[in-house]
């Protein structure tokens, strides 16, 4: 009895241990149970993708299969391999590899329509001079033998057709569906606003009160979802206005002008007037703390940066020069602007007058009211940048050059060329306005401060490693807005003695003038010596007003009046390389795998049938036990 | 239910029970009538409610045939047309494909 109960017990005890040992490699091979893709697929990382954007009549943009499209690569670096892809090459289909500067319009409808490929992939081309360019892939090219490296690209847009049909069914999901499935979305952000004299934004300012408008873009677009560093065609621009708030700023008797000053830095400008036109609506409809009626003028910073010998361009609009009263109110516009330009490098010169305006936001508002404006820009007639809108407008665009050898501190100290040519049109600018706000005093002591200008633009390369992007996604207050809203209110604003709670909360304070002000808590620099920081709070007249079009409010998705561009929704974005083997291999590993599987279970047929002649023990034919 | 064991007049009822409830728009019912009955129609030895039997089987026969060839016209039109439709075609629709018109 106790040998069987401690033999029970130690046959338990190897029983749990061996239960124990399972449970653990199991265990274990869960958790490694990818292993075996990771051996297959490498994912690339660094990508941008295409996506598809929709309007009240199109689409633009890429889609790919649900699955995802696969195909062969093959490097394409000059025309002639464009023949292997489409009608030479053995093993169809092909993905493109496509070499930065060969990505054109004519390439690109050569390749449009061909069964043979199944996707393209782009490879920015940055100007290095002497090596030469290289895809930097590791894996082989096509060639004539397996296995063959492929890549897969995922990017099923859910949009389809145009805006209307996305928003109504969209609508349709939400309205009717137990788990609605929404297909796109509208592209919005926010607008950034202040003024230099603080008005009281819950209600009207006076019919009498005259208001000047600056305004300037903040964001851009290129060919590929959330690659937009747009730097001649809106961060300079921005930059050289922020200079000029600044500048205004620090004058004396600011306070004491007869007209105010507004500052505006409209988002999604790029599509459609996105910005620009919710707040001409805005304005309409009564809305806006600011009416069309108190706008005495008009002042847009177009594309600033690269200024040929210096020139900037004055650009009026001939149709509402027609009006008697406003052609005198353009020209005084234009006197000012001049004038103020004497003693700074800058060459102010009108435009032909009959010219129409370039693409501005002050189009927006001419369709609104007839208001006296100008826009300034680098160019006569066709743009200086040869890169407007892509994913090349970069630092290097506008011959933004640092020496070599300088540590991450110097650079933000070092003074480019392009900011002091910055700084010379937001002088410039900020006298003109100074000029037409009524201010009689001396203007030659206003001046912007060109280290102004690299901070923004050297904090833009300390904001983690790749720059910031200027695309107006659909998420809310994208890093540019938030940045032009900060920088705005750190060099407008004043420091007030508020604790953190008053900052945060101003409306608790018995404060008369905190309508007139946003009161902002700001972390503060870090101390050299020591590793905290001192937060301090700032008094400023910066807003933010919504930035989405109009047509989604009215809920006219296809309207001409407004822009009506919304952004797919989409599931997975990724691509990924892996090596293909031949057609034969593959079809011989499944014979095999087949064979194989019919001789075991005959195996185990004959084992079975024959399992007495086998395995017959001598003498044993009783009962085991279990 | 094993029709064997059933009583004539039974199944007499039964199968005129499902040919007037398939008037109800529901063409299934004449579709069981019709593969329920149809050996007892057609092929079993004659009995007294045998006739009976085989004019309804017959006539379940008739409706499910018209029921299958316009719900077969019906359902080929709306998936070559569904994206042509545009407006009127998503109205229509339970689940909308993603992606595609």
């Amino acid at each position: 009895m106790g040998a069987g109960e401690r033999g029970g017990r130690g046959s338990r005890g190897a029983e749990t241990l061996f239960r124990a040992l399972l449970f653990c490699v199991l265990g274990c091979g869960f958790c490694w149970g990818n292993s075996v893709e990771r051996k297959i697929y490498i994912p690339l990382n660094k990508t941008a993708p295409c996506v598809r954007l929709l309007n009240a009549t199109h689409q633009i943009g890429c889609q790919s299969s649900m699955n995802g499209d696969t195909g062969v690569i093959h490097v394409v670096e000059k025309d002639q391999d464009l023949k292997w892809v489409l009608t030479d090459g053995p093993h169809p289909p092909y993905m493109v590899l496509l070499e930065g500067e060969l990505f054109t319009r004519e390439l690109m409808l050569q390749l449009k329509g061909s069964s043979r490929i199944s996707g393209l992939a782009v490879a920015i081309s940055k100007p290095s001079p002497a090596q030469g360019f290289s895809p930097g892939l590791k894996c082989p090219n096509d060639g004539f033998e397996y296995p063959l490296c492929a890549m897969q690209l995922f990017a099923h847009m859910h949009a389809v057709t145009n805006t209307v049909t996305c928003m109504r069914r969209s609508s349709l999901q939400t309205a009717f569906s137990l788990n609605p499935e929404e297909v796109c979305d509208a592209l919005s952000d926010y607008n950034v606003w202040s003024t230099l004299k603080p008005i009281n934004t819950s209600s009207k300012i006076g019919p009498m009160d005259e208001v000047i408008i600056v305004a300037t873009r903040i964001d851009s677009h290129s060919f590929f979802w959330n690659v937009a560093p747009g730097a001649e065609s809106a961060v300079a621009s921005f930059v050289t206005h922020l200079a000029a708030a600044e500048a205004l700023h620090k004058v004396a008797d600011v306070q004491m002008l007869p007209r105010n000053i507004m500052f505006t830095f409209f988002q999604g400008e790029t599509f459609d007037y996105i910005g620009s036109s919710r707040m001409v609506y805005d304005m309409k409809m009564d809305k806006f703390p600011i009416r069309l009626d108190n706008i005495h003028s008009f002042l847009e910073l177009s594309q600033v940066a690269l200024r040929n010998s210096s020139v900037l361009w004055v650009h009026t609009d001939p149709v509402s020069r027609r009006n008697e009263s406003i052609q005198p109110q353009v020209k005084t516009l234009v006197e000012a602007l001049i004038n103020s330009s004497m003693g700074a490098n800058v060459t102010l010169q009108e435009v032909d007058q009959s010219q129409p305006l370039p693409p501005s936001s002050f189009q927006r508002f001419l369709r609104a009211k007839s208001i006296p404006g100008v826009v300034l820009a680098d160019h006569r007639t066709s743009f200086q940048n040869r890169y407007y809108q892509s994913m090349y407008d970069t630092a290097e665009n506008i011959l933004m050059k640092y020496p070599e050898g300088l540590s991450p501190e110097e650079t933000l100290d070092y003074v480019t060329d392009t900011a002091k040519s910055l700084a010379e049109v937001a002088t410039v600018v900020a006298r003109a306005l100074y000029q037409l706000a009524g201010g009689t005093g001396n203007t030659s002591a206003i001046q912007a401060d060109p280290r102004t200008s690299i901070i923004k633009q050297d904090l833009k390369g300390l904001l983690g490693d790749e720059l910031p992007q200027h695309y107006i996604a659909v998420t809310t207050l994208v890093n540019t807005t938030q940045l032009v809203q900060y920088v705005l209110a750190n060099l407008t604003g004043t420091v007030v003695n508020f604790t953190k709670e008053e900052c945060l909360n101003p409306e608790k304070t018995p404060n008369p003038e905190k309508e007139m002000y946003v009161y902002t808590w700001a972390q503060g620099s870090r101390d050299p010596n020591s590793t905290s920081r001192v937060p301090f709070c700032v008094q400023s007249t910066v807003h933010l007003t919504k930035a989405a079009s109009p047509a989604f409010e009215l809920k006219q998705w296809g309207s001409t009046e407004y822009s009506t561009w919304t952004e797919s929704r989409w599931k997975d974005i990724r691509a990924r390389i892996f090596l293909v083997a031949s057609k034969e291999l593959e079809i011989i590993t499944l014979v095999v795998g087949i064979a194989i599987l019919i001789l075991s279970l005959l195996a185990t047929y004959f084992i079975n049938a024959k399992a007495h002649v086998l395995f017959s023990s001598s003498g044993d034919g009783g009962a085991v036990a279990y | 239910m094993n029709l064997e064991r059933v009583p004539n007049e039974e199944k007499l009822n039964l199968c005129r029970k499902y040919y007037l409830g398939g008037f109800a728009l529901l063409p299934f019912l004449w579709l069981v009538n019709v593969l329920w009955f149809c050996r007892e129609a057609f092929l079993a030895p004659a009995y007294t409610e045998q006739p009976q039997i085989k004019s309804y089987v017959q006539r379940s026969a008739v409706g499910l045939l018209f029921w299958v060839v316009v719900l077969t016209t019906w359902v080929t039109i709306f998936q070559t047309h569904r994206a042509r439709w545009g407006e009127l075609g998503d109205y229509l629709s339970f689940t909308i494909p993603l992606g595609i018109p």
